[in-house]
């Protein structure tokens, strides 16, 4: 085979043919495009959106009707009320009333919780803590959760071990949860926050945003998205539903490190929503990322999101500010894996359904 | 291989026409955005090909063309036409695919037991496992017979980009097929 007239043929088509070339071409033939005009006159998605908001329409009428009966506009100025009940239903399985404890003591159930308690739950046990109307918390493994405020304005707790699933409905930056290590502070979302040891901590944003603050950084992690919490602040943000390499590589990220190795299966490994970590990166200090491992993950960046038009794909790879923040605006939307549709979004948010790749990763770790 | 300094140039008469095109469509005028349509539907195509399941891209096509359709007052940059709605292809597969109840990554793996002969599907197949960029370009070139030079100037690709993901594609495709067989 003549490599030269294959690559001639591959670029033109028009070019003398080259058998092996043309042999896929014959076997691919029948996904070309047909030939169409477009037709202005109909648009799918509209028939199809008409369909959903009916029946989304329908069931968001049949859960007010119940939500309505245990939540209510309370416009007192009494602090928000945080209550830990259905003892013996977690997020998984049952615990028996003695395995949940107040302050020390065994729990009963609808037990209000004020402002200075500890709420515990053996290993192996789980319950659920109601937040006034701004949602539930879920704790396991051994947590211990204080409430360290409840003013009309905000609320505030504290994880101390073990783990907690949040899913917050309050509007953004109501509510908050602080470790030893740092703060999620909700943005309108569900996720989980994880006390591993005492110098890591874990956030896997699964709904919404989470802004992740600690050692003087603020870091928003977006649905689909993880990150590893230490004494640094947070550390590189990762896909959920990246290979184990990838993840593995962003949690040993360390400035000051030799980070050669780290960067390298970064770019191998990245895919699109993986750009939040790259982008990430170039935020480093060039002290952290020296300029020539930032132009490989720029030119990484580009292969997987092509730049808006040749002169942006210029100014990107020269490391122009101006033409890279145009660049995360167009990356952004790929960041999340929230889901697009309204519909969709409502049925997350009442846990009926989950991405895939986070269930996946869940899956993996346990 | 030829060198990058004898390829040929963009084809700067066509991205005014694009220009044109464009901005006549912006005023409503439907003549304009059907000729953009027939430019550009093979590269939308390709793209929803390479990222979507196969008995959807007819439809993606048409929902990503209505989008463009409706956005096209928020395009700046009337010569990135191309590129933007190459993004637009991307995003509208890339939500289609979690909009499913049941989410499946695009398998990456080419099937274990392959005919002798070369196989449609199992081609297809081995392109989608590839790489994100190798995968679109090649698709481009194999089944919507789009030269480099059109590839890169429907995308807004660089015209090295695009040789070298048609060279390197090309090389690992290969590796895959031959070890199918």
């Amino acid at each position: 085979m003549n490599k030269s007239s294959m690559d001639e043929y591959l670029w033109d088509p028009d070019s003398p043919p080259s058998p092996d070339v043309q042999q896929l071409e014959a076997a691919l033939a029948r996904y070309r495009a047909p030939v169409s005009t477009f037709d202005f006159t109909f648009d799918r998605r509209r028939a199809r959106r008409r369909m959903f908001r009916i029946g989304a329409a329908i069931a968001a009428s049949m859960i007010l009707l119940v939500v309505g009966q245990t939540f209510w506009v309370n416009r007192s100025d009494r602090p928000w009320t945080v209550r830990a009940y259905d003892v013996g239903r977690g997020i998984k399985g049952s615990s028996a009333e003695s395995e949940v404890f107040v302050n020390g003591s065994a729990m009963r159930s609808n037990t209000v919780i004020s402002a200075g308690t500890t709420v515990a739950v053996r290993a192996g046990a789980s319950a659920r803590l109601s937040v006034a109307r701004l949602g539930d918390v879920y704790i396991s493994k051994g947590a211990q959760l204080r409430v360290i405020d409840t003013n009309d304005g905000s609320v505030q707790l504290a994880l101390d071990g073990g783990e907690m699933h949040a899913r917050i409905w309050a509007p953004p930056r109501v509510f908050s949860v602080s470790t030893a290590l740092g703060t999620a502070v909700d943005l309108g979302c569900v996720y989980t926050l994880r006390v591993v040891n005492d110098s890591v901590h874990e956030l896997e944003v699964l709904y919404g945003a989470v802004e992740l603050r600690g050692a003087s950084r603020a870091l928003p992690i977006p649905a689909g998205v993880g990150a590893t919490l230490t004494s640094r602040g947070p550390g590189l943000p990762f896909p959920l539903g990246a290979t184990r390499e990838f993840i593995q590589a962003a949690r040993a990220f360390r400035v000051g490190d030799d980070n050669t190795e780290v960067l390298r299966v970064l770019r191998r490994d990245a895919d699109a929503q993986g750009t939040v970590t790259l982008w990430t990166l170039l935020q480093h200090s060039a002290d952290a990322v020296p300029d020539s491992a930032r132009r490989q993950i720029v030119a990484r960046m580009l292969e997987l999101v092509p730049a808006a038009s040749s002169a942006e794909h210029n100014a990107i790879t020269q490391l122009d500010e101006d033409a890279l923040a145009r660049y995360r605006v167009q990356m952004e939307p790929l960041w999340s894996s929230e889901p697009n549709s309204p519909w969709r979004r409502f049925l997350v948010r009442w846990r009926l359904v989950k991405p895939a790749a986070v269930l996946q990763h869940m899956d993996a770790e346990r | 291989m030829a060198a990058l300094n004898e390829l040929p140039e963009r084809d700067i008469a066509s991205q005014r026409e694009v220009v044109s095109l464009v901005r006549r469509a912006s005023t409503g005028d439907r003549a304009a955005f059907g000729e953009l349509y027939q430019q550009h539907v093979r590269m939308v195509h390709g793209i929803l090909l390479a990222n979507s399941d196969e008995d959807d891209v007819r439809d993606l096509v048409h929902d990503v063309f209505v989008s463009a359709l409706e956005k096209l007052h928020t395009l700046k940059e009337p010569a990135a036409f191309g590129s933007w709605v190459a993004t637009i292809a991307r995003n509208t597969a890339r939500m289609e695919r979690r909009n499913r109840l049941k989410l499946v990554p695009l398998d990456e793996s080419i099937p274990a037991a392959a005919p002798a002969t070369l196989d449609g599907p199992q081609v297809l197949a081995a392109i989608r496992s590839l790489p994100d960029a190798y995968r679109e370009t090649l698709l481009l070139r194999l089944v919507e017979d789009m030269s480099g030079a059109e590839i890169a100037e429907r995308t807004g690709l660089a015209l090295g980009s695009v040789r070298v993901n048609l060279h390197r594609g090309m090389a690992i495709l290969r590796e895959r097929l031959r070890g199918a067989r």
